[in-house]
């Protein structure tokens, strides 16, 4: 079996039958689980009560917590997990590096910038959703024109912008932190910007639903054109592929569902850097099946990382240190299978 | 013959020191440090967030501080601290930065004679201060009732120690009452209790080894986060599988109010809320939420919300009155006492119409 | 077919200029220089990838390129890759249908590796991967394909089959080829014409029988190259050997000619 295979451990066609009969199921599961022993009969029972009229069989607190708690969690994670998944396949088919992420382009500090500002003017949900939105996708207009927004930018000077312009964003935070007020808002930055689906409601989930189905949209739109650049930009230049045009469509796309996932539950990382390269692990780089398999893997591992984070302990553990320890020894794992040598 | 030679080694001293090394008391501060204290101690400079509202009580007034916490001008804005003590506007407030660390030359700006400083936050907090040549007193940061202890400590190296020591025996003595009236308590006549440390910005309740576990334990409670640590992030679901009986909000969280929870669409389905036992820490001249000289006064209340029945809380409102004069030199008017109790935030739950003043 | 009129090209210094020549449609056109001489960049300005600095470049038709080597950030299937060659036609949205697919299935066909389709490409040989290259610019219905250095890196077996890849394409599809190499023998194979780049404004253009030989060769190269013509089974075979010793003996005896 080999990593770099065209081929991997399931054809893409099964993967997609598995993953999408498996998603849902997950789903089920993580609606059954939690600190308050709900039966899983009465789960589906409140889950079918929306759909079709039924007498209730289980407690109005049951109801409560499946239809406003667990249920918009639990989706809210499927879709975040889908989109930063996707985000990251996008990324590392871009740059043509197995450890591009959203944060490599900035775009996470920026949107982490906006939303600790909108914290600093003692902001609702509302405007730091928004905040947020306009800090990274503006973090991504900042990198764009330092890297030079004529056609010939190359991936080393938009990768280095990244840098700058994350550092730069990380110095506003740092600074914002200094200046927020030590008692009410210090804390809730703090908390924010560990990363965590806590706070998930309905008004988060339909701005995250939104926002994320638009950038998947897109991103699955020019699959096959990210595809193409993954043979590197020259060679898709010289194969007719107007480069610049599909860039800017991916990145633009990318900082959607980055900003969208930061402005409802904080910087979450590892996820877009794992998932692209277990889906090729177990299904192959097959480009037309690449992109749902990513978004579907991507759902269903931090719907159970957040699972555990939920329900491990009375109190929550935080999702960013849970997906950093389960997402590094994977990717460590991962990067010893990438450097064997290829074609052997 | 030796009366001379000592003669000579005093004089000596005070030439290369300029202060009377003879007028120094020696105290051991609570992490067990020897420190020499200037007999006089004029100039006091808080890097501990309560150190201010203490040096006010020991002083009835604001006099000797010349620099405190930054987190202080809270109490400032919510509180009553200066409505009291106007000068403490006018007291500096740029000696702490972040995690206490101290800013040396803002301290040797205020030319304090002591320094009151976090002994439990290692050493890189307090070295600093003491490289500069100032004098610091540590205090230890954990339990409630340490209070008496910083107050006695407090005192004794700034000159007050007769007053810190009534103050201390009284914290004491109040504790020590609380504890032998809850005593006998069978487990389930306590009633459930979770604090909730922040709702705004993610849920955190406060868990074992934190002041708050510690003063519901003393007030004949249970506190359901017991089996999580410090202040603990927690799930909604969470909060209903512990299904308190009370739940206590905190003033860290200056917007949280009962309606908060009472409009939760899940939070709203907890016993506490059912049952309107839901209350507003009180905040007078310092929160009521951690350890001060104001603590037996917020012990009494916590028992009194908890325990109705057993621990009426009949004339709290002129025992608090009494107290403020005891602590401050100055009453606490009506009004005043309404603002501490939060009265208004409070008037719809349970048993709070005990609370309510005269005119209401 | 193609036209380049008064090409040049710099960097700090012009490294070619005042270049002209044309190709006709299904000719086969070698270009030959030593290392650092400008090979790849002038197939570069054909290819229409980097603009010249001076003159121009004209052609009747697409172009397809084919690099010399490709390093994807990903393994990926030969018919992945193959795919990539319809680019063009996809547009910059969207994605291949069945009649891409089918061409990209027929390209491999013609060259004969369609037992490659699903196979990684960084688990084929050189030749192979270089075939799948080759079908790859032939899906994108390119009537002038430029090749860099098409037969480099391959062992003689493998030489053998690019060069008849390449003379195939010409004759039965009309196809114009154009290809680097640093052997001129391959020149002799299959090339109606070829370029030699002597100096950045000194270049050699024409038929290649009489373009590729001893004395122009020895030139481009510095050193002593002798064509020789062998007769095998009553074909007439056109090569040429370098005679590597005479660096050797002119270091020996301080002679600096050529």
């Amino acid at each position: 079996m080999s990593l770099s295979g065209g081929r991997g451990l399931l054809a893409p066609r099964h993967g997609l039958w598995l993953l999408g009969l498996g998603l849902p199921l997950g789903l089920l599961l993580a609606l059954g689980v939690g600190r308050f022993e709900i039966p899983l009969r009465n789960t589906l029972g409140i889950l079918l009560s929306q759909l079709i009229p039924l007498e209730p069989w289980w407690s109005d607190i049951e109801e409560r917590l499946v239809t406003w708690g667990r249920l918009p969690r639990v989706l809210l994670a499927a879709l975040i997990g889908a989109g930063l998944a996707v985000a990251g396949a996008a990324l590392q088919g871009l740059f043509r590096n197995p450890l591009a992420d959203p944060q490599l382009i900035g775009v996470s500090a920026g949107a982490a910038c906006g939303g600790v500002l909108a914290i600093l003017l003692d902001g609702s949900g509302t405007l730091l959703v928004v905040l947020a939105l306009i800090g990274g996708l503006g973090a991504l207009y900042f990198v764009r024109w330092l890297a030079g927004s004529g056609g010939g930018e190359s991936v080393l000077t938009l990768i280095l912008a990244g840098v700058v312009v994350s550092a730069v964003f990380g110095a506003l935070v740092a600074l914002a932190k200094f200046v927020a007020d030590p008692q009410n808002q210090l804390p809730t930055i703090v908390f924010w910007l560990m990363g965590s689906l806590a706070g998930a409601d309905y008004p988060r989930l339909l701005l995250g639903a939104v926002a994320t189905s638009i950038g998947l949209f897109m991103l699955w739109l020019i699959r096959f054109q990210l595809h193409v650049m993954s043979l590197g930009e020259d060679d898709a230049r010289a194969l007719g592929l107007p480069v610049t045009r599909v860039r800017t469509l991916a990145l633009i796309a990318v900082a959607l569902i980055t900003a969208a996932s930061v402005a409802v539950c904080g910087v979450i990382g590892w996820v877009g850097l794992v998932i692209p390269h277990l889906t090729r692990l177990l299904f192959g780089a097959h480009f037309a099946a690449f992109i749902p398999l990513t978004a579907l893997l991507g759902a269903l591992y931090l719907v159970g990382v957040d699972t555990l984070a939920r329900s491990l302990s009375d109190a929550e553990i935080p999702l960013g240190a849970l997906t950093a320890l389960v997402g590094a020894p994977m990717f460590a794992y991962l990067l010893r299978r990438l450097r064997r040598p290829e074609g052997a | 013959m030796r009366a001379a030679s000592s003669v000579l080694a005093c004089a000596a001293l005070l030439l290369t020191q300029g202060a009377g090394f003879a007028d120094n008391r020696t105290l051991t501060d609570q992490n067990g440090r020897n420190l020499s204290v200037p007999e006089k101690v004029d100039r006091i400079a808080s890097l501990v967030i309560p150190g201010a509202s203490m040096v006010l009580t020991l002083d009835r007034g604001s006099d000797r501080l010349v620099g405190i916490h930054p987190t202080v001008r809270d109490d400032i804005k919510h509180g009553l601290l200066a409505d009291l003590f106007p000068a403490i506007r006018d007291v500096p407030a740029n000696m702490a930065g972040d995690g206490f660390a101290p800013n040396t030359e803002a301290l040797l700006n205020a030319r304090p004679d002591l320094v009151l400083q976090w002994g439990d936050k290692g050493e890189n907090i307090i070295r600093p201060i003491e490289t500069m040549g100032l004098t610091v007193l540590t205090l230890k940061y954990g339990q409630t009732d340490y209070v008496a202890t910083w107050l006695r400590l407090i005192g004794q190296a700034s000159g007050r120690a007769e007053r810190a020591e009534a103050l201390a025996s009284w914290i004491e003595r109040e504790r020590d009452a609380l504890r032998a009236q809850f005593a006998a308590l069978p487990e389930n006549e306590r009633p459930r209790v979770l604090y909730l440390y922040r709702y705004h910005g993610g849920l955190q309740v406060a868990g074992a080894g934190t002041n708050m576990d510690f003063d519901i334990q003393l007030a004949g409670g249970v506190n359901v986060a017991a089996k999580t640590r410090g202040n603990a992030a927690v799930s909604r679901e969470q909060i209903i599988a512990w299904n308190p009986d009370v739940i206590l909000l905190s003033n860290f969280d200056a917007q949280l109010t009962p309606d908060d929870l009472r409009k939760d669409p899940i939070l709203s389905a907890t016993r506490a809320v059912r049952d309107n036992r839901l209350y507003k820490l009180p905040r007078g001249v310092f929160l009521w939420d951690p350890p001060s000289q104001e603590t037996p006064l917020a012990w009494r209340w916590l028992a009194g919300m908890l325990h109705p029945r057993l621990y009426p809380l009949n004339g709290f409102r002129a025992q608090l009155r009494d107290t403020y004069t005891e602590l401050y030199g100055q009453p606490a008017s009506e009004a005043d006492i309404d603002r501490i109790l939060h009265v208004a935030l409070n008037a719809s739950s349970s048993g709070y119409a005990a609370l309510q003043g005269a005119a209401q | 077919m193609l036209k380049v009129s008064g090409l040049g090209i710099r960097y700090a210094d012009w490294i070619l200029r005042g270049l002209d020549f044309t190709l006709g449609a299904g000719e086969v056109m070698a270009i030959l220089g030593p290392n650092g001489r400008g090979k790849s960049s002038l197939m570069r300005a054909i290819a229409g990838l980097t603009r010249p600095d001076e003159g121009r470049v004209e052609c009747a038709g697409d172009i397809a390129y084919v690099p010399q080597f490709i390093t994807p950030g990903f393994d990926m299937s030969a018919l992945d890759l193959v795919l990539t060659g319809r680019s063009r036609q996809v547009g910059w949205m969207g994605s291949p249908g069945a009649r891409d697919r089918e061409i990209a299935r027929d390209c491999l066909r013609r060259l004969d590796i369609e037992r490659f389709a699903q196979r990684g490409i960084n688990h084929l040989s050189g030749g192979e991967r270089q075939l799948v290259l080759i079908a790859r610019a032939l899906a994108s219905g390119c009537h002038l394909m430029l090749l860099d250095e098409p037969a480099s890196a391959l062992d003689f077996h493998n030489q053998a089959i690019i060069l008849d890849v390449m003379r195939e394409l010409a004759q039965s599809d009309g196809m114009t080829v154009v290809f680097t190499t640093h052997a001129p023998q391959h020149a002799l194979e299959i090339a109606n014409r070829t370029l030699l780049l002597h100096d950045a404004r000194d270049f050699a253009y024409g038929p290649t029988p009489e373009t590729v030989t001893s004395a122009q060769l020895s030139r481009l190269y510095h050193l002593p190259i002798r064509r020789l013509s062998l007769d095998e089974d009553g074909h007439r075979i056109e090569t040429a050997i370098p005679l590597y010793h005479a660096i050797a003996r002119r270091a020996a005896t301080g002679d600096t000619r050529a």
